[in-house]
């Protein structure tokens, strides 16, 4: 069936198979391969991308039911550059893997979570829960979470009238 | 600039954090095919015929390859004295999913197809799918060659006094350990691509590899090239950890279909086939006796240990030896024999893994020492402090020599860190401090692991460009060989770039793995960029026309007094008019291994002390790691930010190994090859570390330095289980400590039953206990045989249609015309099940954007309407929910499933039995004739523990519980009419509900007099967000300090949530009272009929019980 999808601020029309998955879609029509296939079964959280702002993973998701903006890490654009580099200085990363599906869980976090709360450690690492990471351990990941930086970011986020309801944009 | 020793991001940032890092699945090669790969199903076979033909003749299909089509060449893998392993099967499979034939197609559906069209005739073997079981007098030999029967390789050490020799020991220990069946688990599956191009003679490779150059010695011997005529492309590596340090099963095959075809082939290996067909560690059955003498002084080790090696060999042999030589060197032994099997078993095989054969070794020894120290009433820190090999100069009994050592520094600063001293006193009572140290080598003195080239260009504006054929699989090499060059060259870090792995033009590199990757790497970065500094040195003097003298290397530019130049001048001054170039050749001083295993085996050698706290939950078998203290001797740092990330890295990987990880193999087949079922860390399981390096420059390493890449992950483990011990008193001798080990050696330590349940309780059940019992006795084995020759399990399914709804009344007309066969709403578990193979409803419609199903709703009459396609995650957060709804859900799964997954959606998924859900094809795949492969099977954790038949599964909705027990019903909607069921009815089997075809949720009502009910609710899982073990829920209202009314419920004991009413009826009109408490719980433990291997689970379930009725009943008002 023929739908439209938004990604990244751009409108496509394709026609879709009723089974085809958003990470199919995004990865092999989109050539947008930021998107990272960890297990297909929803388990890993490496293919998060947001819709309408919220962290959804692409693989257990089918295109055609998705009628929001999607946002991979393609679009996370300039404005998320403190974020990027919180996750370069503060050893977030080391494959990288599920380096774009953390960022994107992270990016939706700093949009929506109460402020107060991401400074609270045991509270984030809940909401990475759905993230998995083999090489870190996990520590650079809510480091980087809880740089200044990032606190800065997340204030900005919602002070400024780029934020919109349910979304962001770059 | 960015010397070494300072915090310096990886080279590579930019691309890992906006996406365009290009892993292997990321490449699109013109033209290219899907490989497919047939693999056997049985653990050991004979082939007699395979036929190809319906699958060559499908359209679509351009290679179907068996043994008889690739060389017969044997792997290299790690020691050329073990070779025995093959591309594909020729006559026996000897693994469950050893390939067998190969398919390359236009297409993954294709090539699917095809390999169901390929008939081979298997003759089942015996099987030998343990250790024990290769090693028992009757087993088949599952290879002809050995002498002794599966015995791959064999090691026996006598070094120092013998045991009749030695001085008698006051103190000793004897004990038995089982180390893990610890997996890799990348996060990228293996993606391998290849593109045989002939018109270049050229086999192109994209295999990501931590060790490209030993992936490319290999291809090209398996096909006969000269190493020019393959070429390994340069990837992104989605991690190593020793999976993919050596050639795993796949490179081969994606080169066979490409060089049969001469087109681009490329194979993407599923989450689920990285699990059950890669290698995995290998794990040890280690028997050791030690001793120290009365004033706490070691005296001798004696161990023998059978290693499972799996069907073939890759790294085993070699892991083992290694293993006997690290296991006598680490302590001041007078003596030390060893004896140990490397063990041919009917598994895939087992291989090299982060830590290699010092893992499984120090986790016994470090715990065997604990108790040793403990025996002989010192102090665990002071026992190692007086006895651990690590004093510089100081050479162990098997001649490993100590270049620097800071071990002792590390042992002190965990005992600060930890507030060793003070909570060591304090233990006790389910809290506890352990301890762990551990020495390690750097690389292993041997010309392959010491032998690497560097090489670089500098073109005219100065701009460096490294070339090194190592393989970063994020451990950070590339940048380490940037900061040297850039250290030496006095060049800023954004002038300089790295080409990596790519065997045209980088020269050859020892590769990462034995901890050796920044030593080699920055000892060939460190030789070239000093030659150059050299050559370029004496080119610019001479230009100054200055005789001698060291010019200064600064920011890019070189000067003399005031003569000064560019460096790209420079370059073009020294070389050509393209620059200047360069290439040299480090090679450490090596030699062949000493039979007896006597030798100073290593460069130099790390050393590291972790500390943990730990809480232990004896009643409900669960541990939380409340604080780690690393402290590292690795040498100088060359970079704080990876070498903190090697250090946490490695200990949560540990963690993991000591706590949950393990694949459990039935049949030699795996149960569990998903991230659902591995139980590996998750954010909010891991603690918070401490990472503290004792800085001590060693006198071998590059600028100081010595390895870190293994150490941490081989330290953490023992210093867990020895602060369990602290805790508990329990000594753990099986790794990993999953909650049922705790529970069922907590009871045993107090002399408490081991069985829940009686059979005299529940006479109803005599027929399924009869049964049961004739499981073992050839009841599984004939219906197993009978599965082969009657009937198939039910084909798998995929997603046809999906039509959209306006309504409610459109949906259930659609449904009830034959339009749809089932709706979707999160759809999170539809295409779970359409990953995992399972038969699942093709044509669907759509209700998840039904405004009349997505409401929570307050009614006048307080009571609670929640719309079926309400996600969990509005849910966990609606204010109008009651605490105990928003508790459970907020419990469920992962922030991303609860986005997704919908309330009707939560109550109606399929059971998550492992062995349903991973390829067995038991009785609810394929019917009657299926045995129920949890009755002999691994059913610890999710599967009945009451009122099961004939399946043992559960229903897995953590919701169905709480609403069981808030007297909730279900609204089933169906075209023209509606009926409310009872939550406790809603279930008829295990995930199985009562809807009738064309029926749906449309909601879940809470009735106000249950909301006005105290309520609370726990949950038992592995990890948080897991499936559960069980839950509990319990809700109840108190009048005049009596139980005027009460519900409980469990779920994950029994194929559907169980209302304990026998219990409510004891308490309730009571006040309550402990004691009554008590009687009502062991009422229903009683009634119980676990499994072999799950009684546990009733006695941590009762304690869970316990708990919930606690917080209800013994909350203040």
């Amino acid at each position: 069936m023929m739908a439209r999808l938004r990604v990244n601020g751009q409108e496509h029309v394709l026609d879709l198979p009723a089974g085809e998955r958003l990470i199919d879609v995004l990865r092999d029509r989109l050539g947008l391969t930021g998107t990272k296939q960890g297990c297909r079964a929803g388990e890993c959280g490496a293919c998060t991308v947001l819709v309408d702002g919220r962290p959804m993973q692409a693989c257990i998701m089918l295109a055609c039911r998705v009628h929001g903006e999607v946002r991979t890490v393609e679009g996370l654009g300039e404005r998320f550059m403190p974020l990027r580099q919180a996750f370069a200085d503060e050893g977030g990363f080391q494959c990288g893997f599920c380096t774009p599906g953390q960022l994107m869980r992270a990016a939706a976090l700093l949009a929506e979570a109460p402020l107060e709360r991401l400074g609270d450690e045991a509270w984030l690492r809940e909401q990475m829960n759905g993230n998995i990471c083999r090489c870190t351990g996990y520590c650079g990941i809510i480091r980087a979470l809880m740089n200044e930086d990032v606190r800065t970011l997340a204030r900005d986020l919602r002070g400024e009238p780029a934020v919109t309801e349910g979304g962001f944009q770059a | 600039m960015a010397p070494i020793g300072t915090r310096t991001r990886h080279v590579d940032w930019m691309a890992i954090t906006d996406g365009s890092a290009g892993y292997a699945a990321d490449l699109r090669l013109e033209g290219e095919l899907a490989a497919a790969v047939l693999r056997s199903p049985h653990p050991h076979a004979r082939i007699v015929s395979i036929d190809t033909s319906r699958a060559r003749a499908l359209p679509g299909v351009h290679a179907v390859l068996t043994a008889a089509d690739v060389p017969e060449t044997l792997y290299l893998d790690y020691r050329v004295m073990d070779r025995d392993r093959r591309i594909l099967a020729a006559d026996v499979v000897r693994h469950v999913g050893e390939p067998v034939a190969l398919v390359a197609a236009d297409d993954a559906e294709t090539a699917a197809r095809a390999l169901d069209l390929i008939d081979v005739r298997y003759r089942r073997l015996p099987v030998a799918d343990t250790v024990a079981k290769a090693l028992s007098p009757s087993a088949p030999a599952i290879h002809p060659h050995p002498e002794e029967r599966n015995v791959a390789a064999r090691v026996r050490r006598d070094l120092g006094v013998a045991p009749q020799g030695a001085p008698a020991s006051a103190h000793s220990v004897r004990a038995s350990y089982s180390s893990t069946r610890q997996t890799h688990a990348t996060m990228e599956p293996h993606t391998v691509k290849a593109y045989w191009k002939a018109d270049e003679k050229c086999l192109h490779v994209w295999a990501p590899s931590q060790n490209p150059r030993l992936i490319h010695r290999d291809l090209a011997q398996l096909f006969g090239l000269d190493t020019s005529a393959v070429r390994l492309h340069q990837l992104a590596i989605g991690g190593d950890f020793g999976g993919r340090t050596q050639i795993s099963g796949t490179e081969a095959l994606v080169c066979a279909l490409s060089l049969a075809t001469g087109r681009p082939v490329a194979l993407h290996q599923s989450r689920a086939e990285e699990f059950a067909f890669t290698k995995w560690r290998l794990a040890w059955d280690m028997d050791l006796a030690l001793g120290c003498d009365a004033g706490g002084k070691v005296t001798t080790l004696q161990a023998s240990f059978d290693v499972d090696n799996g069907a073939y060999n890759q790294a085993g042999p070699g892991e083992m030896v290694y293993g006997s030589v690290a296991l006598g060197s680490s302590y001041r032994w007078l003596g030390y024999q060893a004896d140990g099997r490397c063990v041919y078993t009917n598994r895939v095989p087992a291989s090299s893994f982060r830590g290699a054969g010092g893992y499984a070794i120090n986790w016994a020894l470090e715990c065997a020492v604990d108790e040793l120290a403990e025996k002989a009433g010192i102090d665990p820190i002071d026992f190692r402090l007086a006895n651990a090999v690590g004093d510089e100069h100081e050479v162990s009994l098997t001649g490993w020599e100590i270049k620097s050592s800071g071990l002792r520094r590390c042992l002190q600063a965990v005992r600060e860190g930890i507030d060793w001293d003070a909570r060591r006193r304090q233990g006790g009572k389910g809290r506890g401090v352990g301890v762990a140290c551990t020495i390690h080598v750097t690389a292993l003195s041997r010309d392959y692991m010491l032998r690497s080239s560097c090489a670089l260009d500098i073109d005219g504006r100065g701009h460096v460009i490294i070339r090194s054929g190592c393989g970063d699989a994020g451990t950070g090499q590339k940048t380490l060989i940037c900061q040297t060059v850039s250290t030496i060259l006095g060049v800023p870090l954004d002038r300089i770039s790295i080409v990596t792995t790519d065997t045209l033009v980088t020269p050859h590199d020892a590769g990462a793995g034995a901890s050796r990757g920044s030593f080699v790497a920055v000892n060939a970065a460190r030789t070239l960029a000093s030659k150059v500094r050299a050559d370029l040195s004496a080119v610019a003097l001479d230009h100054f026309g200055i005789g001698d003298g060291e010019p200064d290397w600064a920011d890019g530019v070189v000067r003399s007094g005031n003569h000064v130049m560019e460096l790209g001048e420079l370059a073009l001054l020294a070389g050509s008019a393209q620059g200047y170039s360069a290439q040299t050749e480090y090679v450490g001083a090596s030699h062949d291994p000493d039979p007896r295993g006597y030798e100073d085996i290593s460069p130099t050698y790390s050393f590291a002390a972790h500390a943990v706290e730990v809480e232990v939950d004896e009643a409900l078998g669960t541990v939380k790691v409340l604080k780690v203290v690393a402290a590292h001797d690795s040498g100088t740092i060359l970079n704080p930010l990876s070498a903190r990330g090697q250090v946490e890295g490695g200990v949560v990987m540990g963690l993991g190994a000591v706590l949950g990880e393990s694949l459990i193999f039935e049949e030699g087949r795996v149960v569990n090859p998903s991230y659902a079922d591995y139980v590996l860390p998750r954010p909010a399981d891991a603690p918070p570390i401490e990472t503290i390096f004792v800085d001590v420059a060693d006198s071998v390493g590059p600028f100081g330095s010595k390895g870190l890449g293994e150490i941490p992950l081989i330290t953490i483990g023992p210093a867990v289980t020895n602060a369990i011990a602290h805790a508990t008193g329990l000594r753990l001798r099986t790794a990993p400590h999953t909650p049922d080990q705790i529970v069922t050696a907590a009871r045993r330590r107090d002399g408490k039953s081991l069985r829940a349940g009686s059979i005299a309780a529940r006479p109803d059940r005599w027929w399924t206990a009869a049964v049961r019992t004739a499981y073992p006795r050839g009841l599984h084995k004939g219906l197993r045989l009978l599965s082969e020759r009657v009937g198939r399990p039910r084909p798998a399914g995929r997603i046809e249609t999906i039509r959209p709804a306006a309504g409610i009344d459109e949906a259930l007309d659609l449904l009830h015309e034959g339009g749809a066969d089932a709706p979707i709403a999160g759809g999170t578990d539809l295409l779970a099940l359409e990953t995992q193979g399972l038969p699942l409803p093709g044509r669907l419609v759509d209700i998840a954007g039904l405004g009349e199903l997505r409401d929570i709703e307050t009614r006048d009459d307080g009571s609670l309407r929640i719309g079926s396609a309400v996600t969990l995650a509005d849910l966990a957060e609606s204010a109008a929910c009651d605490p105990v709804l928003r508790k459970t859900a907020a419990l469920i799964a992962t922030p991303q499933i609860r986005q997704a997954a919908t309330v009707g959606g939560n109550l109606c998924q399929t059971k998550r039995c492992w062995f349903f859900r991973n390829g067995f094809d038991c009785y609810k795949r394929g019917g009657a004739t299926r045995p129920c492969y949890a009755v002999m099977g691994d059913h610890r954790f999710y599967h009945s523990i009451q009122d099961a038949h004939r399946c043992q599964a559960i229903t897995p909705s953590d919701l169905a519980t709480t609403l069981v027990a808030l007297d909730a019903e279900i609204e089933v909607r169906r075209s023209g009419g509606v009926r409310r069921v009872a939550a406790e009815h809603f279930y008829e089997g295990p995930g199985e509900t009562g809807l009738a075809s064309g029926e749906i949720v449309g909601a879940v009502e809470i009735p106000a007099q249950a909301r006005r009910r105290r309520s609370a609710y726990r949950k038992l899982a592995l990890w948080q967000g897991a499936f559960a073990i069980a839950t509990a829920c319990v809700s109840a209202e108190l009048s005049g300090g009596r139980i005027s009314d009460l519900r409980v419920a469990l779920g994950g004991v029994g194929p559907v949530p169980v209302r304990v009413h026998r219990l409510e009826r004891m308490l309730r009109g009571q006040r309550p009272d402990p004691t009554a408490i008590e009687a009502g719980i062991a009422a229903w433990m009683k009634g119980t009929h676990p499994l072999r291997d799950n009684h546990w689970k009733a006695f941590a379930t009762a304690d869970l019980l316990r708990r919930t009725l606690s917080d209800v009943l013994e909350r203040p008002s």
